[in-house]
């Protein structure tokens, strides 16, 4: 075990616990199951890339990408401001299928299924974060600022009424509260930070395709929220570092290549199949997936 | 204040309601009774916004509310009690009643970067109604560790502190103990005393007889009688729909 990959390892950590914290924000704050999260992160991913690779400055593309990537958490929360539940699920994961069709079909934008390559390393006011360790670094300041910005948020009277929300909606309608608009919140404000997260991924790995935004990559952080529980943004942060170590030790066991994805994704499958029998409110949660 | 015309509902082939009318006079108890599934509980969610009407209107001091929200119905000073406590149940008690404290509360930029601090004049609210229900030390009890009726008692606590003209109670004492019962009755009368305008359900009847200024007797989803409790209790076609043709 090289000291680089366990920079890898803490560095894709940080990006995975944004994106499972912002996650966090529209499934288990707001009670919306939103399975069109992958598609905010691809949209992050590809804009700051394709920016970048235009020649706009690192910063600027990730700003563009938290507001396209916000700006579709906007589109998908007006056209499912009337769907609730399990159709919800749906139509979200509707969503997901149809960034995904768009990002492998637009071949003269996205460069189709083979991907884009070459995308540079951040460079941020002047200073260069091309090594690992200065990525680690600036990774775990934006997963430190997203998890405060949450918390406050969480704490603040939007917070609570976005749990009311959850809780009991037509409650808080008849308490003169727009839920509508908190939801549209919610979706704006996930979707910006999944877009944060998309760019660090992008810039990180500097190489993206299709498939590293389908539904089998959302999985996995579906399960980091549930699994720690929903409401709960310490859970999400534990869960994340428990299944990832459970996931990456795998790579220790000597097994073949083509054996150790889909055990990762057994495993992950086989935990929250567990946990929504015996534990449904999660291990540090509040609420109960409905 | 508020006026119900010819207000009608119907689900698939039933109809709910049958081109129901009555007034609220202001500063008045009203109770509205009737035998179960004579849609009381339809009436107050055609009201609330909960459920759109086919046909008729409903008139808030002159202003059409007919196809309003069930937000903006409650801007517009109508308070609903349901039938269900219907708390936030992750939310403490504090929580529960801050939520109907305050509509201006929930602007993003404000939250993230305001005070956010409870205010004194919140706090009192709170604390006043509270020790008026009997139960101060529960404010930062999660409710759904409350027991149902003491749920009970928070969700009434929540309904009187959303700023209203109306406030609409869906059977209050429902459910509850005797104890708990005398905590709600003295609310609601001490409520009567400071001339707030109510419209109440009641399956008690020794209770909304009690209580009411006029009572609205429904029966299969149409209006049999309007009057004082006297008048009421009197009138034979109440009777009729309580006890049936063969006992009257």
């Amino acid at each position: 075990m090289t000291f680089a990959y366990l920079l890898h390892l803490a560095t894709m950590l940080g990006i995975n616990m944004i994106l499972a914290l912002s996650l966090q924000l529209t499934m288990g704050i707001t009670g919306l199951v939103n399975l069109g999260h992958i598609a905010f992160f691809a949209i992050g991913s590809y804009t700051s890339a394709l920016l970048t690779l235009h020649g706009m400055p690192f910063t600027g593309a990730m700003f563009v990408s938290a507001l396209l990537a916000g700006l579709a958490g906007l589109l998908l929360g007006v056209f499912t401001q009337r769907i609730k539940a399990d159709y919800l699920a749906l139509a979200t994961l509707a969503f997901s299928y149809l960034v995904h069709a768009l990002l492998l079909n637009t071949h003269s934008f996205t460069n189709g299924p083979l991907g884009l390559a070459n995308i540079t390393k951040p460079i941020i006011f002047g200073f260069q974060v091309g090594a690992n360790w200065a990525f680690l670094i600036f990774t775990t300041v934006i997963a430190v600022s997203v998890y405060l910005i949450l918390m406050r948020l969480i704490d603040s009277p939007l917070g609570m009424a976005l749990q009311a929300t959850r809780d009991n909606e037509l409650a808080l309608r008849v308490l003169g509260k727009s839920t509508l608009k908190l939801k549209i919140l919610a979706f704006v404000c996930s979707g910006c930070l999944a877009g944060v997260a998309g760019s660090l991924y992008a810039h990180f790995v500097t190489f993206i395709d299709p498939a590293s935004f389908t539904i089998m990559q959302l999985i996995p952080i579906v399960c980091l929220v549930v699994l720690g529980g929903l409401g709960s943004l310490n859970g999400t942060i534990v869960a994340t570092f428990v299944l990832i170590l459970i996931s990456e030790s795998l790579r220790f066991l000597s097994l073949p290549s083509s054996l150790t994805g889909p055990l990762t994704q057994m495993i992950y499958a086989s935990l929250l199949f567990l946990v929504l029998i015996k534990k449904p409110q999660g291990f540090f949660g509040k609420v109960s997936l409905k | 204040m508020l006026k119900i015309k010819n207000l009608s509902k119907h689900f698939g082939g039933l109809r709910a309601i049958k081109s129901c009318s009555f007034d609220l006079k202001p500063n008045s108890i009203t109770a509205l009774i009737g035998p179960n599934g004579s849609g009381k509980s339809t009436i107050f969610n055609l009201i609330s916004g909960a459920l759109q009407a086919d046909a008729g209107q409903i008139l808030l001091d002159s202003q059409n509310i007919t196809r309003f929200s069930p937000e903006d119905i409650s801007n517009a000073g109508i308070s609903r009690l349901f039938q269900e406590s219907k708390l936030f149940t992750s939310l403490t008690v504090q929580e529960n009643l801050l939520l109907a404290l305050d509509n201006q509360d929930t602007k993003f930029w404000k939250n993230l970067f305001g005070k956010n601090q409870v205010t004194l004049d919140q706090t009192n609210r709170i604390n006043y109604i509270l020790k008026l229900l009997e139960m101060p030390e529960k404010a930062h009890q999660k409710a759904s560790n409350l027991s149902y009726g003491q749920q009970r008692l928070v969700a009434i606590a929540r309904a009187v502190l959303n700023p209203h003209q109306l406030l609409m109670l869906d059977e209050p004492l429902s459910g509850v103990n005797l104890q708990l019962r005398n905590q709600i009755s003295k609310l609601l009368l001490k409520l009567k005393k400071q001339s707030a305008t109510i419209l109440l359900i009641e399956h008690d009847m020794s209770f909304a007889l009690r209580l009411a200024d006029q009572i609205i007797v429904l029966d299969a989803g149409e209006v049999i009688a309007i009057g004082s409790p006297k008048q009421i209790q009197s009138d034979p076609r109440v009777i009729k729909a309580y006890l049936g043709n063969e006992l009257c």
